[in-house]
C-alpha cells in the first residue's frame, strides 16, 4: 500500500518539474543548424516539389470523421458477434438499437450532403 | 427483463426518440417544418415529464441507475427548464438559428437526456457515459454562435478542457475502484483512512467544478457565455450545473450522513467557500452583461455545493428549492434578454439604458429575476440562500453562513448595477424594435409568477413531494 503511494508521489515530484522544463526550456536544447535536405518531405534523392505545410481540403476531414464512426461500429460489433452464442435478448436488442442510432446518423450525413466530395 | 428496464427508462427513451424525430425533420423539406418542430418538442417533452411521475422507484440496469422520489423531482425540474429554453429556441429571430432549428433542439434534448441520467447514476461507468452525453452537445452548441471566430475559440477551449476534465473523472473512478474493488458508489468505504481516497475525491471534485464552473476551473465560462447564441444560455447556465450538483448530493450521501471522513468534507467546503468569495470578486469588475451573468453563476454553484455537505435528509428540500428558483430566475432573465435587439459585439451594460421607459413590463421582470438571484426578500432567491445558510450554520457553525452573507452583499452590488442601468433616464440606444412575441410573454409571466410565489411561500414546493 505504502509502496504504491510512494510511486504516485514520485511521479508527481519528478513528472511536473520535468514537464515544465521541457515545455519552457525545450526550444533552447534544439541544435540550430541550417536544414536543407533533412528538412524536405521526401529525403531520398528525389528533389521535392512543395513544402509539407499546405492546406488540405476539408472534405478529407469530413470523410475521416464518418469513417471513424463506422470504424468504431466494427470495433463494437466484433466482440458481440463472438459472444452471440450465449447472449440474451437484452444484448441483442441493445445492439440493434446501437446500429439503428448509427444508421440514423449516417442517413443524416447522406441527406445533408456530407458524403459528397465537393461542397 | 426488457419490459422492466423500459418502464424505468421510459422518459429518457421518449426524449431520445424525440431527438431522432427532430433530426429526421431537419433532412426533409416541407412547408410547416417549424410548426412540426414546435409541436414535436411540446408533445414529446410533456409526455416525458408525465411518464417521470409514473416511473417506479428502485434500481435498474444491474443497479447502475436508481430512481427515487427526489431524483424524479429533480428530473422534472430539468425537463421543465429545458422546455422553457427550447420554446425560446423555436422562437428565435436570427436566420442562422432558424436554419438550424432542428439541430439545436436535437443537441439540447440529447444533453437533457445526459443530465437526467447523471442525476440517477449510481455507478462509475454509467456516470462517465452520462456526463459525456451531457457535455458533448454543449461543446457543439457553444461553437454555433453568431460571431464565428469568437464562438469557435470558445468551443475549442471548452472542448479541450472538458475532455481533460473527463480524464480526471475516469482517473478518480480508477482510484475508487482500486480501493473498493467495485465500481458502485455504495461500495466505497468512506471511513478508510488513506490518502488515495482523498486524492480520488479531489480528482472527482476537479471534474465537477469544471462542469459547474466552480472557482479554480471557471475560465471557460465567460468566453462560452459571450460566444454562444443567447437562446442557448438558459439551458447552458442551468441544466448541467443542476444535474451534476444533484448527482454529487447522492454521491456524498453516505459520507456526509455520518461524518465519516472529515478531510473530504473540508475539501468540499473549502472549494465552495473559495468559489463564493473569488467568484463574487470576479463579477465586480465586469461591464459586459453576458460575462457578468456568466461569472455570477460561480457563487451560486458554490452555495449549492455548501448544501451538499449538510446531511441530505435535512438539506434535500432546501437544495431542491434552490434549484427551482435558480432555474426559473435564470431562464426568465435570458428570455427577457433575448427579447432585446440582437447584440453581436460587446453587450455592455449601457445598452440597457432607458429600457424602463421603452418597455416597463420587460424592465420590471428583469429586475424581479435579478433581485431573486441576488437574494432579496419577497423573491425565491431569499429563501434559497437563507435556508442553506441556516442548515450549514446548524451543521458546521458560523463560518459558512458568513461566506454566504458576504456573497449576498457583493451580489447586491453587481445585480443592482444592471437594475440601475435599466432605470436610467437616458434614451434607449437602439433603434430596432423589441421583439416581444406571445410565447416569450407567457414564459416571462410563468417565471415571474413562480419566482414571487416561491418568495412568498416556499413551502409550496412540498406539494410536489
Amino acid at each position: 500500500m505504502q509502496y504504491s503511494y510512494f510511486l504516485m508521489v514520485f511521479l508527481v515530484i519528478v513528472g511536473i518539474p520535468l514537464f515544465m522544463i521541457l515545455i519552457s526550456k525545450g526550444a533552447r536544447f534544439v541544435i540550430n543548424r541550417k536544414r536543407n535536405v533533412s528538412d524536405s518531405i521526401y529525403e531520398c534523392g528525389e528533389p521535392s516539389i512543395e513544402s509539407s505545410w499546405k492546406q488540405i481540403p476539408v472534405s478529407y476531414f469530413k470523410i475521416a470523421l464518418i469513417f471513424i464512426l463506422f470504424d468504431i461500429e466494427i470495433v463494437f460489433i466484433f466482440p458481440w458477434i463472438l459472444s452471440l452464442g450465449n447472449s440474451s435478448e437484452l444484448s441483442y436488442l441493445s445492439f440493434i438499437t446501437f446500429i439503428i442510432i448509427l444508421f440514423i446518423g449516417w442517413i443524416y450525413a447522406y441527406k445533408k450532403g456530407y458524403l459528397k466530395w465537393e461542397m | 427483463m426488457i419490459m422492466n428496464v423500459l418502464t424505468f427508462l421510459l422518459p429518457e427513451i421518449i426524449l431520445v426518440i424525440l431527438s431522432f424525430a427532430l433530426l429526421a425533420n431537419s433532412i426533409v423539406n416541407y412547408k410547416r417544418k417549424i410548426m412540426a418542430n414546435k409541436t414535436m418538442i411540446l408533445v414529446g417533452i410533456i409526455a416525458s415529464g408525465f411518464f417521470i411521475l409514473k416511473t417506479p422507484e428502485g434500481f435498474y440496469l444491474n443497479s447502475t441507475f436508481e430512481n427515487t422520489s427526489s431524483t424524479k423531482i429533480i428530473k422534472l425540474l430539468l425537463i421543465f427548464g429545458s422546455l422553457l429554453s427550447l420554446s425560446l429556441i423555436s422562437n428565435s429571430k436570427t436566420d442562422q438559428l432558424k436554419k438550424y432549428l432542428d439541430e439545436y433542439s436535437f443537441l439540447l434534448i440529447v444533453s437533457l437526456v445526459g443530465g437526467m441520467l447523471v442525476v440517477s447514476s449510481r455507478e462509475f461507468f454509467g456516470l462517465i457515459i452520462s456526463v459525456e452525453l451531457l457535455s458533448i452537445p454543449l461543446y457543439l452548441i457553444s461553437g454555433m454562435g453568431l460571431d464565428p471566430s469568437k464562438s469557435i475559440e470558445a468551443a475549442t477551449k471548452l472542448f479541450f478542457f472538458g475532455t481533460l476534465s473527463t480524464v480526471f473523472l475516469i482517473f478518480s473512478a480508477v482510484l475508487f475502484y482500486s480501493l473498493s474493488g467495485s465500481t458502485y458508489f455504495v461500495d466505497i468505504n468512506w471511513a478508510l483512512d488513506d490518502y488515495i481516497i482523498i486524492l480520488a475525491s479531489i480528482f472527482l471534485l476537479a471534474t465537477i467544478s469544471f462542469k459547474c464552473a466552480l472557482y479554480p476551473f471557471h475560465f471557460w465560462v465567460s468566453d462560452t457565455y459571450e460566444a454562444a447564441p443567447i437562446n442557448m444560455l438558459p439551458f447552458l447556465s442551468t441544466i448541467p450545473k443542476i444535474s451534476i450538483i444533484a448527482f454529487l448530493l447522492f454521491f456524498f450521501d453516505g459520507l456526509v450522513a455520518e461524518l465519516l471522513n472529515k478531510k473530504i468534507i473540508f475539501i468540499v467546503g473549502f472549494l465552495s467557500v473559495i468559489s463564493i468569495f473569488f467568484g463574487s470578486l470576479l463579477v465586480i469588475k465586469q461591464n459586459n452583461l453576458l460575462r457578468l451573468l456568466a461569472y455570477s453563476g460561480i457563487p451560486h454553484a458554490g452555495i449549492m455545493l455548501i448544501g451538499i455537505i449538510v446531511p441530505s435528509s435535512i438539506s434535500l428540500d432546501f437544495i431542491i428549492l434552490y434549484f427551482t428558483f435558480y432555474i426559473f430566475a435564470n431562464v426568465g432573465l435570458y428570455v427577457c434578454l433575448n427579447c432585446l435587439p440582437t447584440v453581436i459585439e460587446n453587450f455592455n451594460l449601457d445598452k440597457l439604458n432607458g429600457l424602463y421607459e421603452r418597455n416597463p413590463f420587460l424592465a420590471l421582470s428583469i429586475s424581479c429575476f435579478l433581485l431573486s438571484l441576488a437574494g432579496a426578500p419577497l423573491f425565491g432567491g431569499f429563501w434559497g440562500k437563507f435556508n442553506i445558510a441556516l442548515i450549514s450554520y446548524k451543521a458546521y457553525g458560523v463560518f459558512l453562513p458568513s461566506a454566504i452573507l458576504l456573497s449576498v452583499l457583493i451580489s447586491f452590488y453587481y445585480y443592482l448595477k444592471i437594475i440601475r442601468a435599466i432605470f436610467n433616464h437616458k434614451q434607449f440606444n437602439q433603434v430596432e424594435n423589441i421583439d416581444f412575441s406571445m410565447i416569450n410573454k407567457i414564459i416571462i409571466t410563468i417565471c415571474v409568477f413562480i419566482t414571487i410565489i416561491l418568495g412568498i411561500n416556499p413551502a409550496i414546493l412540498q406539494i410536489l413531494t
